[in-house]
C-alpha cells in the first residue's frame, strides 16, 4: 500500500482534475479517512484568488523602468568596456528591437484605449489624472527610436506644456485677433477676473507646466546633441522657440497680473533653450546659427515694436532685453563664423569699427526704451523707420510716450554679427535693391517692395542662395514714395554704393 | 518542463526568447516580462498580502532577474520556477527587513469577483482563512502549496526549482497541509 503522502497527492489530484468525487476518494481509503478528510478539504480549498493580478498601469510602469534600467546597464557596461559610442546597445538591433517597440506600440494601445488614458489626456497639471499623462508620455518616449522623432517628441509635449498653461489660464489656443476684436478681448479679461478666487491654485499650475516646459526643452536640446542629424535637430528646437513665443506673447496680451511673472520666467526658459540650440549649432554652421538667430531677434523686435505700440512699457523693456541678449549672442556666434571653416573670405571683422571708411552708419546703437514723446515718429510702427532719410543707421530706438500712447521706434537696426541694416524707405515702384558687405564679407540686401514694404534680407553666412527675409509692412502708406535703395553697412565694413 | 502560458506562444519560441535574453537580447526579456509578470505577481501578493509590497517585490524580481539571468540553466527549472524562487528569497528578505506590517488588501480585491454575495461571503470567509494560513506557514512548505495550487506546477517542477527530489516535495507538502490545519483550528 502506498503511504499517506501518495495517497493524499493522488486524491488531491483526482479530485482538483475533476475524476472523483472526495466521498469517493475517502471511501476508497476507509481507514486514513480521518486523517485524509480535513487536509483534502484544505487542499481543495485552497484556490487562485479571481481577481488578484497586477494593474494595466503597474504593468506597463514596471516594464518602462525595466527597459530604461536595461538600456542604462547596457550602456554602463559598453562605456566600461570603451565601446560607447561607437556601437550602439545590440538590443536595439534587428528584429529584437522591432518586437520591444511592437509591444511597447500594444501597451500604448491599450493604455491609450481606457478610459482613465483617455480622460488624462485632457489633464492639467495638479489634476489626479495628470501623473498618468507623463507616464503616457514617458511611454512614447521609449517606444521612440529615431534620434530625429525623439527630439520632436520632446518638442510636441513642450508645445503640450504651453496649451496645459494656456488652458488654466482659460485662453482660446489660437491666437486672438487683438487689433481687430476688441470684444474678443473685453470678453477674455472679464472671464479672466472671474477666475481670480483660485488664483493660487492656477499660480501652482501653471508653474508645474512652466517645470515641466524647460525638461522637455532640456531633454530635446540633450538628444539633439546625441543626434546624427544634430544640425537638423537644433535647427528644429530654435523654429519651434520661435512659434513658442508668439504663443506667449499671445498669451501676455490677455493674461491676468498674476501670471506675468511666470510667462516672463517661460519666455527666460525659451530664449535659454534657443541660445544653447544655436550655440550647438554654431559648432557645426555658425551661419545657419547666426541667421536662425536674426530670425529670433527680429521676432522679439516686432513685439516690443507692438508692446510699444500698446504703451506698455515694462513688457517692452522685457522684450527688448531679450533682444539685447540676443543681439549679444549673435555677436558671439559671428566671432565663430569667422573662425570657423565656413568663413568667408573677404573678412573685415578684426578691424575697428571706428576706423571704417566709407561707412554710412554712425555708432551701432543698442536698442533702447525712452520714455519720451515721440509722437511723430509712428509712422508705420515697425523696427525700421521706412521714413526714415539714408544715411543713418538702423538701430531699433522704442521710443515710448505713455501718456500720449503713440509710440515709436526710431530708425535703425543693428544686427547681430556688429553690421548696421540702414533705413529703408517703401516704393510702390518695382523692387530695387542695393548690395554692402557687412563685416564678415557677406551681403546685405535691402529691398523696396512694390505692396509699400522694405524687404531685408540678411545672406547666410553658410547658405547664401537662402537668405534670411525679415518683411517691414507700414500700417500707412508712406508719403515719400522714392526708391528704397540703400546701403547696409557694417561697423567693421566699408559699404559700397549701389 | 516548459508549461505552455499561451496557446499563441509555443514552448520552441519560449525557449527562444530565453536563449537570446541570457545572450543579453532585452526585448527577449520584456517578452519574458509580458508573459511572466502575472505570474509572479500572483505569487508574491499570496505571500505577503499588500499590493504596494506586492507590486515592490515583483518588480525587484524582474531586476534582479535581468542581472542573473546568466545563471539559468533551463535543464534544471522553468524559467517561471526561477522567476519565483528568486521572488521568493525576496519575500524572505521583505520579512526579515519588518517590512510586512502594510493592511492586508485582499478583502476589497475578492470581495469583487461578482458572485453571488451569500456564497461569495462565505466561501470569502474560508478561502481568507486558508490565505492568513498559508502566509503562517514555513518558508519551504508554504512555497511548494503555492506552487502545487496556486502555480499549478508539476511536482517535477517544483523539485527542480527547490533542488529536492519529487519525494522530498511530496512529505513537505503532506507535512505542510498537516500544518495549514493546526494554524486554522487554532486561529478561526
Amino acid at each position: 500500500m502506498d503511504n499517506i503522502e501518495e495517497i493524499l497527492i493522488q486524491c488531491i489530484d483526482d479530485i482538483k482534475a475533476g475524476k472523483i468525487e472526495l466521498a469517493e476518494c475517502l471511501n476508497q481509503h476507509p481507514d486514513l479517512r480521518q486523517e485524509l478528510e480535513p487536509l483534502l478539504r484544505m487542499a481543495i480549498n485552497i484556490n487562485e484568488p479571481l481577481t488578484t493580478g497586477p494593474s494595466a498601469q503597474f504593468k506597463i510602469s514596471t516594464r518602462v523602468k525595466l527597459m530604461e534600467e536595461i538600456y542604462a546597464d547596457q550602456v554602463r557596461k559598453r562605456e566600461r568596456k570603451g565601446l560607447w559610442p561607437l556601437a550602439k546597445p545590440y538590443w536595439l538591433a534587428g528584429w529584437s528591437r522591432a518586437v520591444t517597440t511592437v509591444v511597447a506600440v500594444l501597451l500604448v494601445i491599450v493604455i491609450s484605449g481606457t478610459g482613465v488614458a483617455y480622460a488624462a489626456q485632457s489633464s492639467l497639471p495638479g489634476d489626479n489624472l495628470y501623473p498618468v499623462k507623463l507616464n503616457t508620455e514617458q511611454l512614447q518616449r521609449v517606444i521612440t527610436i529615431d534620434d530625429a522623432a525623439e527630439v520632436d517628441l520632446e518638442l510636441k509635449f513642450a508645445s503640450t506644456r504651453l496649451d496645459e498653461i494656456e488652458a488654466i489660464l482659460g485662453l482660446p489656443t489660437e491666437p486672438v485677433e487683438v487689433v481687430a476684436s476688441g470684444f474678443t478681448l473685453n470678453f477674455t479679461r472679464t472671464y479672466l477676473e472671474e477666475m481670480a478666487p483660485d488664483i493660487v491654485s492656477k499660480e501652482e499650475k501653471i508653474a508645474l507646466a512652466i517645470s515641466g516646459y524647460e525638461k522637455n526643452l532640456n531633454l530635446a536640446i540633450t538628444k539633439a546633441e546625441k543626434s546624427s542629424k544634430r544640425e537638423m535637430a537644433m535647427e528644429a528646437i530654435t523654429l519651434n522657440i520661435l512659434d513658442h513665443f508668439n504663443r506667449l506673447d499671445s498669451l501676455e496680451d490677455h493674461m491676468p497680473e498674476f501670471a506675468r511673472e511666470l510667462l516672463t520666467q517661460t519666455k527666460e526658459i525659451a530664449l535659454n533653450s534657443h541660445v544653447r540650440a544655436m550655440q550647438n549649432l554654431a559648432e557645426i554652421n555658425p551661419g545657419r546659427a547666426e541667421q536662425l538667430n536674426r530670425e529670433v531677434m527680429g521676432n522679439r523686435l516686432n513685439r516690443a515694436n507692438t508692446e510699444a505700440a500698446n504703451s506698455n512699457g515694462a513688457l517692452a523693456g522685457n522684450t527688448q532685453q531679450e533682444y539685447e541678449r540676443l543681439q549679444q549672442f549673435g555677436k558671439e556666434i559671428t566671432g565663430a563664423a569667422i573662425a570657423g571653416p565656413e568663413t568667408p573670405t573677404t573678412d573685415n571683422s578684426d578691424k575697428p569699427a571706428d576706423t571704417n571708411q566709407n561707412t554710412t552708419s554712425e555708432t551701432p546703437q543698442t536698442p533702447t526704451t525712452q520714455s519720451k514723446g515721440n509722437a511723430g515718429d509712428t509712422a508705420g510702427n515697425n523696427f525700421i523707420n521706412t521714413a526714415e532719410p539714408q544715411g543713418q543707421s538702423i538701430s531699433p530706438q522704442i521710443s515710448l510716450d505713455n501718456n500720449a500712447a503713440e509710440p515709436s521706434i526710431t530708425p535703425g537696426q543693428q544686427v547681430s554679427d556688429g553690421s548696421t541694416a540702414e533705413s529703408g524707405q517703401t516704393d510702390p515702384g518695382p523692387p530695387s535693391q542695393s548690395n554692402t558687405t557687412d563685416n564678415t564679407g557677406s551681403n546685405t540686401t535691402v529691398t523696396a517692395a512694390p505692396e509699400g514694404t522694405v524687404v531685408v534680407a540678411f545672406p547666410g553666412q553658410g547658405d547664401p542662395d537662402n537668405p534670411i527675409v525679415i518683411t517691414v509692412q507700414p500700417a500707412e502708406p508712406p508719403a515719400d514714395n522714392s526708391r528704397a535703395d540703400q546701403n547696409i553697412g557694417g561697423s567693421g565694413s566699408a559699404p559700397t554704393e549701389s | 518542463m516548459q508549461k505552455q502560458l499561451d496557446s499563441r506562444v509555443t514552448t520552441e519560441e519560449i525557449n527562444l526568447l530565453i536563449e537570446k535574453a541570457i545572450g543579453g537580447d532585452a526585448s527577449a526579456f520584456g517578452g519574458l516580462y509580458d508573459m511572466y509578470v502575472d505570474r509572479v505577481y500572483r505569487h508574491v501578493y499570496y505571500r505577503v498580502g499588500s499590493i504596494p509590497d506586492t507590486e515592490d517585490i515583483t518588480q525587484q524580481t524582474f531586476f534582479k532577474a535581468w542581472k542573473v539571468i546568466g545563471q539559468y540553466k533551463k535543464t534544471t527549472a522553468s524559467f517561471l520556477a526561477w522567476l519565483i524562487k528568486i521572488s521568493h528569497n525576496l519575500v524572505i528578505d521583505h520579512y526579515r527587513s519588518g517590512k510586512n506590517n502594510r493592511a492586508v488588501d485582499i478583502d476589497s480585491i475578492d470581495l469583487a469577483s461578482g458572485n453571488d454575495p451569500a456564497q461569495s461571503a462565505e466561501s470569502h470567509y474560508e478561502k481568507e482563512q486558508i490565505r492568513k494560513a498559508i502566509r503562517q506557514l514555513k518558508g519551504e512548505q508554504q512555497q511548494v502549496i503555492l506552487l502545487r495550487f496556486i502555480e499549478d506546477f508539476s511536482y517535477a517542477e517544483i523539485a527542480a526549482s527547490l533542488d529536492k527530489s519529487e519525494g522530498a516535495v511530496r512529505v513537505i507538502l503532506h507535512r505542510g497541509l498537516i500544518e495549514l490545519k493546526k494554524i486554522v483550528e487554532k486561529d478561526p
